[in-house]
């Protein structure tokens, strides 16, 4: 048959695109999969939000935590020198639960009983810096829930900062020239300089913007590489291949299961990404941009969606790039399997690459190194993990997230030229697993 | 024109598995590939659908390279096997559909070809009557629930979804019962009634020699005995003799110096030289009055001549 002399030939994608995302969406552990991910992307947001305000809100309005504390007195003990006394924590106290307390000033907190609390100051050196601290301290049997300690004492280092300003005898003015952060500037041109004050981020924002990206990315990663290896040993252990080498192009047999398989995880993550800004609107309709700013955005998705539609694309085509590399790459381990333990081989060559990937992404941006930003922007299998945040948070110019898009699109080219020159002979394969350099060497030598 | 197929080989590292296999099918008709385990002939049929690529060699359809553009071919792969967890009407549809068969068109196909091969049952709801005596509908077999000989009919029932001009079917009796064999052959016979080319690959000589016209026993990778299957046979010549007589026959039989091959109660399996030696043991035993039962002058059965060959062809090895 002359198919071999066109090996890019795709007759039939659309009929196994069709038939795998049918089949997909039919099997119920996918069904499930794809509701408990939607929800859990949904309400992470929320959920966290809820976690880390609810101490915040119970302290200033009295309520939730603090009403049901079981706390009979508290103990002040003071060991800096800062200006803290039984005056100064019941006035902060007046407006919550914890106001009609008796607090008694005690350098010995040793004899706590179950429905003591003691407030302990201290300032404290960890490698030459110095750090206040304000500790709750509750007996071995107490009757009191540490969350609510945490709270209170959550509540009582704003007052520990007022102190600490009044004791330095600062004004207002001082206080903000002092505690404003340095940053050592990049060089760059004049119009590169002005535009930066536009939209700045600080490190740690990027940091936290592009965790949420990377663990996007992660799951996108993961869940695609095992669903494509499934799909793919399914095929050799249900022993058709032969029939449906007859019927379709081998090719449009791998790409066919590849876009199917994209359609089901970009669907879920669009979804899931959709829920989480649908509910983090809610959030901040409910309780205010401040408190939702406040508190804990973490695993907030829908932030990597609010900087624009246009960065919004390109996070996109960024996801839908990686996806493709990772998937054509988890569509030839899986084919060179030929037991169905096989896949976890071929599952975890792609895991260990993903998590080279997070880890980059979570660490690189701490760094604020201008040119590993740039390079591994470019670089195709970590371009993925840093590029679009680094673009968003102008930490890289436009020229190099365009270099790493195209340095993806030539991988996919180069992924699915391997795929064409050795998926036919792959999948007949049942002698023993191939590799990845066993891959290639099958794509060079034909043997 | 037909199919040709010429020149294949191939080869893993330095091991031979097809050496030069050619052969052709010039009209309708079954083409019968025969060998023992590991003749090759799997891989040749690779090689022809393209499933493998050939060291040497081509496949030509009506003078063209065979392609999917250019032949309808239906495929019974010498290994059986179903998608486990999809239903069997989803995968029958999905195949028929791979096969350029429009769904309207498919359903009738796949009516026909369940209540033909008798799968019925496994395709669609069957209605049974309850312990209380309720009537209701039962829902069709899994995959996973099908025998091997069921699953087989139901892949036979794809290869043939899509009328293919070329059939080529890898052990298409293995793992059949009588019944379910019978119900294949006869598919097989009206296919070949329809014009179609059939490639089997076989070791079960007796039910390929029903169909076959044409042959090529493959030993070691290579081509042993090829040709016309009734010029083969005329060539070992009338050799088997069948005789049964009311009396002992002994005598005559080693007089003339047969062989016996078996021998049960007056019944004997005889090999002779030819006519001459067959017609001489006939007037020995007429003269001497002895009763005939039966005496049958044949050629030697495919099994006969396969076992003969490659015998002959490993015990030179």
């Amino acid at each position: 048959m002359k198919n071999s002399n066109n090996i890019y030939n795709m007759e039939g994608l659309g009929k196994v695109y069709s038939f795998t995302l049918s089949q997909t969406f039919k099997s119920p552990t996918y069904r499930m999969g794809f509701i408990v991910f939607v929800l859990m992307f949904t309400l992470m947001g929320p959920i966290t939000r809820l976690s880390s305000s609810a101490g915040l809100d119970a302290a200033k309005s009295g309520d939730g935590l603090f009403v049901e504390n079981e706390a009979a007195s508290i103990q002040l003990c003071n060991k800096t020198n800062l200006p803290i006394d039984a005056d100064r924590i019941s006035e902060y106290l007046k407006e919550t639960a914890f106001e009609s307390l008796p607090i008694t000033e005690s350098d010995d907190i040793s004899g706590l009983k179950e429905d003591e609390l003691a407030l302990v100051f201290d300032r404290r050196t960890i490698e030459d810096t110095e750090y206040f601290v304000v500790n709750g301290v509750i007996s071995d049997d107490s009757l009191i829930e540490s969350s609510q300690l945490d709270a209170l004492c959550s509540e009582l280092t704003g007052m520990l900062a007022e102190a600490r300003r009044e004791a330095a005898e600062l004004t207002e003015d001082q206080i903000t020239v002092l505690s404003s952060g340095i940053q050592q500037g990049d060089c760059m041109s004049y119009s590169d300089y002005i535009n930066q004050d536009k939209g700045s981020y600080t490190a740690s924002q990027v940091f936290q913007l592009n965790m949420v990206y990377c663990i996007v990315i992660m799951i996108l990663i993961a869940l695609t590489s095992s669903y494509v290896v499934s799909s793919v040993m399914e095929e050799k252990s249900s022993k058709l291949v032969e029939n449906l080498l007859v019927s379709v192009r081998p090719l449009a047999l791998v790409m066919g299961k590849i876009l199917a398989m994209m359609t089901y995880v970009f669907l879920m993550i669009g979804l899931g990404l959709l829920g989480s800004v649908i509910s983090g609107s809610i959030m901040k309709n409910m309780e205010g941009e401040e408190i939702v700013q406040q508190t804990s955005q973490f695993m907030d998705f829908s932030r990597l969606f609010s900087q624009g539609a246009a960065k919004g694309a390109l996070i996109v085509v960024c996801m839908l790039l990686t996806y493709l590399i990772f998937a054509i790459l988890a569509g030839l381990l899986g084919s060179g399997c030929v037991k169905p333990e096989d896949a976890q081989s071929a599952i975890g060559t792609v895991t260990m690459l993903n998590m080279a990937g997070y880890l980059l992404g979570c660490f690189i941006p701490m760094l604020e190194n201008r040119t590993l930003d740039i390079v591994l922007s470019i670089v195709p299998f970590t371009s993925g993990y840093l590029a679009p945040v680094f673009l968003i948070t102008g930490r890289i110019p436009l020229w190099a997230f365009l270099c790493g898009m195209a340095m993806e699109l030539v991988t996919i080219a180069l992924l699915f030229m391997l795929c064409a020159k050795t998926y036919r002979k792959l999948i007949v394969n049942d002698s023993k697993r191939l590799g990845i350099l066993q891959i290639l060497k099958l794509s060079v030598k034909g043997v | 024109m037909g199919l040709e197929v010429k020149d294949l080989s191939k080869k893993y590292g330095e091991k031979t598995v097809v050496d030069h296999i050619s052969f052709s099918m010039e009209k309708p008709g079954v083409y019968a590939l025969l060998g023992t385990n590991g003749a090759g002939k799997t891989t040749t049929i690779r090689m022809m659908l393209d499933m493998l690529d050939k060291d040497s060699g081509e496949v030509l359809w009506n003078g063209q390279p065979l392609s999917f553009n250019n032949c309808n071919i239906g495929y019974l792969a010498e290994e059986r096997g179903l998608y486990q967890k999809y239903s069997l009407m989803d995968q029958i549809m999905y195949f028929g559909r791979l096969r350029g068969v429009s769904d309207s068109v498919l359903k009738g196909k796949i009516r026909y070809w369940s209540e033909r091969l008798k799968l019925d049952e496994y395709l669609y709801p069957q209605a049974a009557t309850d312990a209380r005596g309720r009537t209701k509908k039962v829902k069709p077999k899994s995959p996973d629930q099908l025998s091997k000989g069921n699953q087989q009919k139901i892949q036979f029932l794809i290869a043939m979804l899509s009328e293919p001009e070329l059939l080529v079917l890898d052990e298409p009796f293995s793992g059949l019962d009588p019944v379910n064999t019978d119900i294949l052959k006869d598919v097989v016979r009206e296919q070949i009634a329809a014009g179609k080319y059939i490639i089997m690959s076989s070791h079960q000589m007796a039910a390929v020699e029903e169909f076959c016209t044409d042959i090529t026993i493959m030993s070691r990778s290579r081509a042993l005995v090829q040709g016309n299957l009734n010029e083969i046979k005329k060539n070992y010549g009338r050799v088997k003799l069948g005789l049964k007589c009311e009396k002992d026959a002994h005598e005559y039989i080693e007089k003339l110096g047969i062989t016996i091959l078996s021998e049960k109660e007056n019944e004997y399996e005889l090999r002779v030289t030819g006519d001459t030696q067959a017609n001489a043991l006939l007037w020995e035993l007429v003269n001497a009055t002895i009763p005939l039962v039966r005496f049958d002058l044949s050629e030697l059965s495919l099994h006969e001549i396969f076992v003969k060959e490659v015998g002959a062809d490993e015990e030179q090895q």
